[in-house]
């Protein structure tokens, strides 16, 4: 467990990091979508330059956003194989006997990839600069219109940091079982893949005995603690809306009116 | 096989924010067959260095020699190696896996190529070390009470008779007869193959008690190494450590200050000082 897990927060200080989540969410949300109006070289240049903002806000290194692309690489690779080899419209760029470069087909190699470094970036800044309790609190807030149709907004919320709560336990757990069994003479890195995946057992079935048994603690330790859920339950933390969150959402406004006046 | 860490230094994540620099520096010894104990507090760096001894981490920097074998930063192919170590992880029994306790304890020997007749022999032999009855061989281990999951456990590691036996804290979570019991067995087991132990603890009187030589860690690096007796007879020095000396020792130095011929505190074994205490009685002094 020698590397950064992808999306994992980083707990220093910074303008993003003391953002309210919930604007973040929104803003992040909304960038998504707004990704996929671009259309043009000026307004993916405008979204790379927003990226590139939001990375030099949260200071935190550009290495952990290079990292993190590392999880999409093969899927960006993938998509431009895909589109060199497949579109054929346009001139001709490059001719090989074997395969012809169309002109479109570098189009959209290029948009595709610039989109998902796009989509990468944002969700990094935001998993990167929202502690998982944080991101919860918020989601429960913005899901909390819900309510009205009973759909049970704190319990989502609850379960989805608990969740993320034992990300980090279950990686260490898992770490040090493949541990013991490397000690044992196990081998994960040799034979072919039906091997590979069974020399996978000897962790995941301690890994899942342990998961049930935490998850059993976890739930007595909370009915101890008198939890019933949602219901009449107040927050320590409350979020609060304050200038910088309003001149975010202002920023995005301006963003977004720039890129529909950019594309074509 | 002689084990020695050359200017070893250990840092986890490098290169983001969550570094830390877990070992510094290390340069320690250990003969062959020894007995050896690293203690230190929580976060001193014992795991990590006995996590390097077994091959499954890789030194930031420095050599670490194990026999004939060089381990350093890009070392590959440790599989062989491990095989000569067994490591006794802390709280063992949560590797369990298999359906049966005999299997769990052969899968050890498997990994290793021993033929069936072999792998059947060693798990005989590694139950009775423990000392598990053998009708419990087809039994799940997931029914037997936690005592008896680790002793599975640790029958698992024992079956492959390594050259180099490491203990992470193996009596932790034990009831006090859990751990004399235990302790005896590893003792014991030690005597019989000679093969050398690391055995990693905060509990001074285990260490006292079985090590040939003590490693005393403290922030990362090794503060002191030697016999007990050097380790213990350096109060300060442990002290800064966060520990304190054996109860034994503890016990010897507040009755030796109503003595005018002092008991010697090199004695670490309960029965060794009931033997010097009763001898004393007899002469009259």
């Amino acid at each position: 467990m020698n590397s950064v897990m992808i999306g994992q927060y980083i707990p220093i200080d910074s303008w993003l990091h003391r953002l309210d989540p919930r604007s973040k969410c929104i803003f992040v949300f909304c960038m998504l979508i707004l990704i996929f109006f671009a259309n043009n070289v000026e307004s993916y240049a405008l979204l790379l330059f927003i990226g590139l903002a939001g990375m030099v806000l949260s200071r935190i290194s550009f290495l952990l956003f290079f990292r993190s692309m590392k999880l999409i690489i093969w899927m960006i690779l993938f998509t431009t194989l895909f589109h060199l080899i497949f579109t054929q419209s346009g001139s001709a760029v490059l001719e090989t006997p074997v395969l012809t470069i169309y002109e479109e087909g570098v189009r959209q190699a290029a948009i595709l990839s610039v989109r998902f470094i796009l989509l990468m970036t944002f969700a990094s800044l935001l998993m990167f600069t929202t502690s998982p309790i944080d991101l919860t609190d918020g989601l429960e807030s913005l899901l909390s219109p819900l309510r009205r149709w009973r759909f049970p907004v704190h319990e989502f919320a609850m379960m989805m940091s608990i969740a993320l709560r034992f990300i980090p336990t279950l990686w260490a757990e898992t770490d040090k079982i493949i541990k013991a069994q490397k000690a044992r003479g196990a081998d994960f890195e040799s034979g072919n893949l039906y091997r590979r995946v069974m020399a996978y057992i000897p962790v995941l079935i301690p890994l899942m005995i342990s998961s049930f048994r935490r998850a059993e603690d976890l739930a007595t330790a909370m009915e101890a603690r008198g939890y019933v859920g949602g219901v009449g339950r107040s927050k320590l933390r409350v979020l609060s809306i304050r200038r910088s969150d309003v001149l975010l959402l202002v920023c995005f406004a301006i963003v977004a009116t720039a890129l529909f006046w950019m594309r074509k | 096989m002689e084990i020695s860490f050359q200017d070893i230094t250990y840092t986890y994540s490098t290169g983001t924010p969550f570094e830390h620099r877990a070992l510094q520096n290390i340069h320690v010894q250990f003969n062959q067959g020894s007995y050896v104990a690293v203690i230190g507090k929580t976060g001193s760096g014992k795991s990590t260095l006995v996590q390097l001894l077994a091959g499954l981490l890789l030194p930031t920097s420095g050599v670490l020699q194990v026999g004939d074998t060089r381990i350093h930063s890009r070392s590959k192919k440790l599989g062989e190696y491990r095989k000569k170590v067994g490591v006794v992880f802390q709280y063992p029994e949560h590797q369990l896996f298999e359906e049966t306790v005999a299997k769990d304890i052969a899968f050890g020997p498997k990994n290793l190529g021993c033929d069936v007749a072999e792998i059947e022999h060693r798990v005989v032999e590694a139950m009775s070390w423990v000392g598990l009855s053998p009708d419990l061989r087809d039994r799940s281990p997931f029914e037997l009470s936690g005592g008896q999951m680790r002793r599975v456990a640790i029958a698992g590691v024992l079956a492959m008779r390594p050259d180099i036996l490491i203990l992470d804290e193996p009596t932790a979570g034990l009831d006090y007869l859990g751990q004399r019991d235990l302790l005896s067995i590893l003792k014991r087991f030690h005597q019989h193959f000679g093969c050398t132990v690391v055995h990693v603890t905060h509990n001074m009187n285990e260490a006292a008690e079985l090590a040939e030589q003590i490693v005393l860690m403290s922030d990362g690096k090794v503060i002191s190494t030697g016999k007990p007796v050097e380790i213990f007879r350096n109060l300060p020095y442990l002290q800064v450590s966060g520990l304190d000396v054996p109860d034994v020792t503890k016990w010897i130095m507040s009755l030796n200050q109503n003595l005018s011929t002092p008991v010697s505190t090199e004695i670490y074994e309960l029965s060794a000082l009931a033997d010097e205490l009763i001898h004393r009685w007899r002469r009259g002094s």
